[in-house]
Order: structure tokens, then C-alpha cells, then sequence
């Protein structure tokens, strides 16, 4: 897919408000390249790091819209939406819409794991460009949720 | 020499029971939104929403790549397709659910926007030209918003939340999802007097018609298909025993409560218990504590005889049938609005 496509399918569109690069003038590759790099520097790999976002999201739905603690000072809360939302890669179908906020108490960090953005991850490395409101930071997950090795 | 292709071609629908021409190489969504046949669709016919799906029973083709990843392998063995991606090539043949045949396209006003709560918004939509809307108690709508800000028109489903017996429009309950199209759109641009589109009715949320026991359980937003509904069986007097559990974070969650606790004098078996989860220990707070599920298992011990009803998020909805299985209902009688 050339460069100028992909940066067309991850802006705004009628199921993305923000679109998924946010205000980053980086070229999408140029993104996921720099995140794994974060990730080679952490010593795991996306499958890992998509794997405890799951946990956390569906730790956070279970609890019904109440925070639950993730991990020791580490609470995330879901909030549901309705309906299902499409991946922009148009093969891979749609994703139940809901979403759950991570939040590290201690600092107020927070950032927003949802079905979608854990498929982004696992499937393309593609962690969203910085500005867009679904950005997950790989080195702050990573060690927000005790899986960061270095 | 070769015959010339046909221009258009026959769709019957349900054996025959309808018969529609459409022209040769329409999609299959558009040639039957021309025919005054809507079916629901979020993406405007691009394959990206699955919504449109409908079952093909002869003529449709091989499933196309872009259907793929939106039919899972039920959808195909039951031979749903996407109406969006069907393109009119030849005479087909297809099964749509009954109530799709009364689903029209109206323009209406805002008239009342209020809030309900601090991220629930209330609208009451009128039907322009003293029209009407023809509808079932628990049933939904398809609105479609207005560009904003650089954002595109979308579509999104609401519960109606007004009795089918207020038929010159309908009442809406909408939630604020932080970055959502649709929902901004509704608390922060529209305004009372703006026209607005919708289709409908859709779909099969509706209570049985038997003297069975209810039991509705809610949270947020789903509130408004179960207020639909309660304010029908009030207008029908219904007799039968009905228990709504309302689930909410805290008091500021609330909305209706007085509506609800007010039906309990006017329907002379209805109980309403409000739930709330995450209510500080010290608040005025007398009602019911805890996650919903844990209130129903509590207040309704053996359930076997009740007919469920469920509208929430896919989570709420899981908690709550595994709670009412073991509590005694069979899962036939649990009938749910999940969010997806």
C-alpha cells in the first residue's frame, strides 16, 4: 500500500472523528518504525504488548463501568458505546465499540485501550500517531501493566 | 449475434411475497432503498459498517473480498450477504425480516432537548407535516447527523424511548461518547427547530404479548427501550408482574426516577430498583448498592417463569444471562438490545 493511501485511510473519516494519526506529521511508517524500536528497546514485541491491553480491557468491562485495579496503583475504567466501528483496514471487519480508560493514579497519566486500537497494535505494530486521542505510548503501557522487561 | 442484457431485473422477496424490478448493476442496498425498502446502514453502502446484511436465497453470487472479514461463517451458511456489495446482475431471490416492509424515511424538528443527565441527553423529535410514525415498543431508529467541523454526516441507531401510542414523533435518549461523531454532534451543534432525518422502525426488542412475568435490567442510555415499553403496558393497564432493574454508577447517573417509581402506583405489579455501584458509602443513598448483576440475584432468587429483557453494553448483557440461567430462566426467554 503506498504511503499516500495509508495516510488517507487512518485520517478523519464517518467512523473516526480524529481519525487515527492525530497531529503527527510523521508518515504512518515512520510511526510504527520509531514504536518498534520502542518495543525492541523494551525487549518484547506487539503480540505481548496487544495481549495485556486485552487483559486490561476486558478486566475494565467486567466491572461494568466501575474503575478496577489493574495493577497496583493502575486502575482502568470501560465505557460502553453502542454499536461496532470498522478497522480503516477495510479486510478486517468492524470492532465492538467501548472503550477503557488506563489510569496511572499516582501522576493522573492516562491513556484509552479500546477492541480496535488492541487490533491496530497486534496486527500492523501501529500504536496511532501522537494527538489522536487513542495514542497508546508503547513504553508507558508497557510498564503501566508490569510487562516491560528493561 | 448476441441477446442484449436485460435493463433491469425481478427481486422477490420472501417467496414471491413481493416483487420489485431494479435496474441492472444497481447495488442491491440502493435498488432496494429506491424501492422504498431501507435497510439499516451506517457507511453508506462501502462495506464498512455490516449492517446491510440480508439473505440471499438465489442469484447473489459468490461472496465478493471486501464482504468477507463482515460475514462470519453462520452469516455464509445462511447465505447473508451485504446488500451494499450485491450488485443487480440478474433475478434474485430474498428473505428480509417482515417488519423491514414497514420501515420508511422521515424528516423531522427538534422540538425539546433537555438534559437528562450530566452526559445523557433527552430529544423529542416531531414528524414534519403532521405526519406519523407507525411503531412497536422497544424498537429503534436511524438518524442521520449533519456535517460539522470538518466531520462527514453519519448515521447511528437510537432506541425510541416515547410510547407507540405518541405516534406524531418520537422520544430519544442519547449518550456522550467522548469522541464520537454522532453524539457531539447531538449536544453540541444541533438545535432546537433544526430538521432532521431518520429511517424506521427497526428491529425485534418487544415484549411478549402473554401474561408471562417481566424482568427488565438496564443501564444508561438503554433506559429508553424499557421506558418505551413500560409506558405501553400502562396504556394497555397490563396486569402481569413486572420488576425493572435500573443500573447506574451514582445518584447523578439517574434519570426517570420519579417517572419509574410514580408507575408503581399505576401499573399494580411493577417494581422499580435502581441499582448504583460506585455511590460513596457515606451518601444519602438508601436504595440498592452494587454491580446489577449482584442487585438481581439478590432481589429475585429464583426467576424460573419471568421473561427477560436485557438492553446494555455487551458486557452488562453476558453478566446478566448467566445470572438469570442460574437463577432459573432458560436462555430462550432472555431477549436482549446489546449494544453491538
Amino acid at each position: 500500500m503506498s504511503e499516500q493511501t495509508l495516510a488517507n485511510i487512518l485520517g478523519p473519516s464517518r467512523f473516526s472523528k480524529d481519525g487515527f494519526l492525530g497531529t503527527d506529521s510523521r508518515a504512518p511508517e515512520e510511526i510504527i518504525a520509531e514504536d518498534k524500536e520502542t518495543l525492541v528497546r523494551l525487549a518484547i514485541d506487539k503480540k505481548q504488548i496487544a495481549e495485556a491491553l486485552r487483559g486490561a480491557y476486558v478486566a475494565a468491562e467486567r466491572a461494568l463501568g466501575n474503575p478496577v485495579e489493574i495493577a497496583e496503583g493502575v486502575t482502568a475504567v470501560h465505557h460502553d458505546s453502542r454499536g461496532r466501528t470498522p478497522s480503516p483496514f477495510a479486510e478486517e471487519g468492524t470492532f465492538q465499540k467501548g472503550e477503557a480508560v488506563i489510569t496511572v493514579k499516582s501522576s493522573g497519566t492516562s491513556f484509552i485501550v479500546t477492541p480496535l486500537s488492541i487490533n491496530l497494535i497486534e496486527k500492523h505494530g501501529f500504536f496511532q500517531g501522537a494527538g489522536s486521542p487513542y495514542r497508546i505510548e508503547p513504553d508507558l503501557a508497557a510498564r503501566v501493566l508490569g510487562i516491560a522487561s528493561k | 449475434m448476441d441477446q442484449p442484457l436485460p435493463q433491469s431485473y425481478t427481486i422477490s422477496i420472501n417467496n414471491g411475497y413481493k416483487e420489485l424490478i431494479i435496474k441492472h448493476g444497481s447495488s442491491l442496498l440502493a435498488g432496494l432503498a429506491r424501492n422504498g425498502l431501507l435497510i439499516p446502514s451506517a457507511c453508506g453502502g462501502n462495506a464498512r459498517c455490516g449492517y446491510c446484511k440480508v439473505k440471499v436465497v438465489d442469484g447473489g453470487g459468490p461472496v465478493t473480498p471486501r464482504e468477507e472479514p463482515l460475514l462470519s461463517s453462520e452469516d455464509k451458511a445462511q447465505n447473508m450477504r451485504l446488500a451494499c456489495q450485491v450488485l443487480v446482475q440478474n433475478n434474485l431471490s430474498l428473505e428480509i425480516p417482515d417488519n423491514l416492509f414497514s420501515v420508511k424515511r422521515f424528516s423531522g424538528k427538534l422540538t425539546k432537548k433537555d438534559l437528562l443527565t450530566y452526559d445523557i441527553l433527552g430529544l423529542e423529535i416531531e414528524v414534519a407535516g403532521s405526519g406519523t410514525i407507525d411503531f412497536t415498543a422497544g424498537q429503534y431508529v436511524q438518524l442521520k447527523s449533519l456535517p460539522y467541523d470538518g466531520k462527514d454526516a453519519v448515521l447511528r441507531n437510537f432506541s425510541i424511548g416515547s410510547p407507540p401510542s405518541r405516534n406524531t414523533g418520537i422520544e430519544l435518549m442519547i449518550r456522550r461518547i467522548p469522541h464520537g461523531i454522532f453524539t457531539n454532534w447531538a449536544f453540541d451543534h444541533l438545535k432546537i427547530g433544526d430538521s432532521i432525518s431518520f429511517t424506521g422502525p427497526y428491529g425485534n426488542f418487544k415484549a411478549s404479548n402473554s401474561s408471562t412475568p417481566l424482568l427488565f435490567i438496564a443501564g444508561g442510555s438503554g433506559m429508553a427501550p424499557v421506558w418505551s415499553i413500560l409506558q405501553d403496558l400502562r396504556e394497555k393497564k397490563a396486569s402481569r408482574k413486572i420488576c425493572f432493574f435500573f443500573g447506574a454508577l451514582t445518584q447523578k447517573d439517574l434519570f426517570l426516577t420519579d417517572q419509574l417509581y410514580g408507575l408503581q402506583k399505576e401499573l399494580p405489579d411493577f417494581t422499580f430498583i435502581p441499582a448504583l455501584s460506585n455511590e460513596p458509602v457515606q451518601s444519602s443513598w438508601t436504595g440498592e448498592r452494587g454491580l446489577i448483576t449482584e442487585v438481581v440475584s439478590r432481589n429475585v432468587k429464583d426467576c424460573k417463569g419471568y421473561e427477560a429483557y436485557l438492553c446494555g453494553s455487551p458486557g452488562m448483557i453476558n453478566a446478566c444471562i448467566k445470572v438469570l440461567c442460574s437463577g432459573g430462566i432458560p436462555e430462550k426467554d432472555i431477549f436482549f438490545d446489546k449494544f453491538v
